[in-house]
């Protein structure tokens, strides 16, 4: 009798495991994120518990931070001009990458991935030295040049993705219809192949906002946002970068948001197949 | 005066010119023939269908005509003009796509104006041309709907209507039934038809379901291995087949091996072991003496229950299996040598005897030499 009892015991602990396992891992990944922006409205000036009460001083001190002003809007500029050339350029390599056949196809498209697994770091380092080796001087130019190489791979992959499951048949449809490969390309090829540029863009984007290593290396007087965050934590923890840390973490979240709506947008396609 | 005359004879010339015309072409893919030698005349407003096993070839002969593929050589002329520098966009021919490849971003009627857009027509006008094909197909009320929200049959007609919309001088249609259940098939096969009267534009066909090219028609070609062996309406290619491939492909066919003996009027003997001789038609040219085979239809395959072989082509054996398929009848009559043959008959041909002729009895079988037919044994294909 006492042998029901255990087992049923055990059974009720496995139906908890799964479920208890769920939440200690979100509290994992969560938790951290969750003070970061409780203590972004602490009325204390070190950004530790206990809870103080509740201010908004440090937005309010965010809103007077011209340096930081001008490093967002660096790292905007940057992100902006690094998001349109690397998915641009990205979506142009895509296509020979899947559709064409060439010798040495497999170790083109495991050459173009690699800089996804080359440490920030070391392709800081390359970087500072090719450019002043060519005599280059550093700036936001050098920035973006910087984030084209590490986010392109990101673009490729993406839209390669979307580009491994492109029916071809749809292409000599357009064409037996009368449309000549220029307009194949943007009624029907450009439109489908769209939310996966569109998720690479947003993946290039985040990515080129987040960095450091090679923003550190390659820029020249002019800052980004993460140089900036960088700058006032060498001064020890200030509210202030809880505050912009949170401000940045909704934009974020709206991004994924957008991200979300148009993959799901993406699969309704896919569905039509 | 002089050009108008030739305007004229320039015109009627080309009026008199074949839809499609396939000049010895020849397809391949690095080592393997797709297309051996191909020479075809596709007449104006015909039902063209081409008809094989799969991988004989179909698909790349309607490619090589839509222009999405090159011939390695031989020439390809649609209404006399030879197309083999004009690319798929600027050549008088739509498809109808065996997976339909409907643009799954745009709407039914925008899927279905395309070919309009691209020629430039008023967004007016190609509405008006659209909404009135769609109702053609019976899909009014379907414009503005995605293709995913077709069922399969819908998403067919979608495609037709998109090719038949612009007019085309030929339309080609790839297994366009491929993807719909029987009773869809059926009914489709019969609406096509019906279409391809009511616009007059000639159909290129491409099925290897031999009824469904037999049931819909006017000609159909016979494809195996890269080469067009036959083409003929359906009755001369089911009755006067001129290869053994043909013949069983298109209908049941029951065969005798054996070696030919030359006969008068075409007409010959073979000499099968343990079965006697047999005498059909002779088709090509067979040597004296070669080996041959003996083909002929079940339903020409006549049953006696009583007697004995009278010797001149009669055989002998005991019927070993009978299914009653409603209106016919199918018996397997194993011969004394072990071979089976079929016989076909009308259901209230045999009511008289139905009882008798139930397995274990032995019966005698005979056809009309003309219904049989003698094709090289060595002909591959
Ligand atoms: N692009 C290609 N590259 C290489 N071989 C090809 C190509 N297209 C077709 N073939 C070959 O050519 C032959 C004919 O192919 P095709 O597609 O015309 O056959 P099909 O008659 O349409 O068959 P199915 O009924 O299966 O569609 C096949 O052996 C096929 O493997
Ligand atoms: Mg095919």
């Amino acid at each position: 009798m006492s042998a029901t009892v255990l087992t049923r015991a055990r059974r009720r602990f496995g139906r908890m495991l799964i479920p208890l396992c769920g939440v200690l891992g979100f509290a994992f990944l969560y938790v951290p994120i969750f003070f970061l922006i409780l203590f972004s409205f602490n009325d204390h000036i070190i950004p530790s518990l206990p809870f103080r009460g509740f201010t908004l001083e440090w937005y309010r001190e965010l809103s007077y931070d011209f340096v930081m002003h001008d490093a967002l809007y660096n790292s905007l500029f940057i992100a902006f001009w690094t998001t349109l050339i690397s998915t641009t350029l990205g979506t142009l390599a895509a296509f020979p990458l899947v559709r064409r056949s060439y010798r040495l196809k497999g170790a083109s498209q495991l050459l173009v991935l690699l800089p996804m697994i080359i440490p920030h770091f070391l392709m800081g380092v390359a970087l500072l030295i090719f450019f002043s080796f060519l005599g280059v001087p550093l700036s936001r130019v050098t920035i973006i040049l910087g984030h084209v190489v590490f986010t392109m791979p990101f673009a490729i992959m993406v839209v390669s993705a979307r580009l491994h499951g492109f029916d071809r048949t749809l292409e000599l449809a357009a064409a037996d219809l009368g449309a000549n490969p220029r307009r194949t390309f943007f009624h029907v090829v450009l439109p489908i192949i769209m939310p996966g540029i569109a998720g690479a863009a947003l993946l290039v984007f985040a990515l080129s906002m987040d960095e450091f290593l090679i923003t550190y290396f390659v820029s020249g007087q002019k800052g980004t946002i993460t140089m900036y965050i960088w700058s006032l934590l060498k001064d020890g923890i200030a509210p202030r970068v809880n505050a912009l840390a949170s401000a940045l973490l909704l934009a974020s979240f709206v991004l994924l948001l957008i991200g979300n709506w148009l993959s799901s947008r993406t699969s309704g396609v896919e569905a039509r197949r | 005066m002089n050009d108008a005359l030739h305007a004229r004879a320039r015109s009627s010339s080309a009026a008199a010119d074949p839809a499609i015309e396939l000049r010895q072409v020849r397809k391949v893919f690095g080592e393997s023939v797709a297309l051996d030698e191909i020479s075809l005349d596709i007449e104006r407003g015909e039902f063209f269908s081409l008809l094989g096993p799969s991988g004989c070839g179909k698909s790349t002969t309607l490619n090589l005509i839509g222009g999405f593929e090159a011939p390695s050589s031989g020439d390809v002329r649609i209404e006399g003009r030879s197309v083999a520098e004009t690319p798929p966009y600027e050549r008088p021919v739509n498809t109808v796509f065996q997976s339909y490849a409907l643009f799954p971003h745009m709407t039914v009627a925008e899927n279905v104006e395309f070919g309009l857009r691209m020629k430039g027509i008023a967004r007016a006008e190609r509405q008006a041309a659209a909404s009135e094909m769609l109702r053609m197909v019976s899909l009014e009320g379907y414009e503005t709907r995605r293709p995913a929200q077709l069922s399969g049959g819908q998403r067919q007609r979608v495609a037709l209507a998109r090719a038949l919309v612009n007019h085309p001088s030929v339309l080609l249609l790839d297994e366009p039934l491929g993807a719909l259940d029987l009773k869809l098939r059926k009914q489709m096969q019969i609406e096509l038809t019906r279409l391809q009267r009511q616009v007059g534009i000639t159909f290129v066909y491409v099925t290897h379901d031999q009824e469904e090219a037999m049931a819909m028609s006017d000609r159909i070609g016979v494809m195996n291995r890269g080469r067009l062996l036959q083409v003929g309406t359906p009755s001369e290619i089911y009755d006067r087949p001129t290869h053994r491939f043909v013949m069983e492909f298109i209908g049941a066919a029951n065969s005798f091996e054996g070696r030919l003996e030359r006969q008068a009027d075409g007409i010959g003997a073979i000499d099968v072991d343990g079965v006697g001789r047999l005498r059909g038609l002779i088709s090509g040219n067979i040597g004296e003496r070669a080996r041959a085979a003996l083909l002929v239809r079940p339903e020409k395959v006549r049953l006696k229950f009583d007697g004995r072989p009278a010797g001149n082509g009669e055989i002998e054996g005991a019927i070993s299996h009978v299914s009653r398929l409603g209106f016919i009848t199918h018996y397997t009559v194993r011969l004394d040598g072990g071979q089976d043959v079929l016989s076909y008959r009308l259901a209230d041909s045999t009511e008289g005897d139905a009882g008798a002729l139930d397995e274990g009895r032995r019966v005698v079988l005979s056809w009309k030499e003309e219904d049989a037919r003698i094709f090289r044994s060595d002909e591959e294909s």
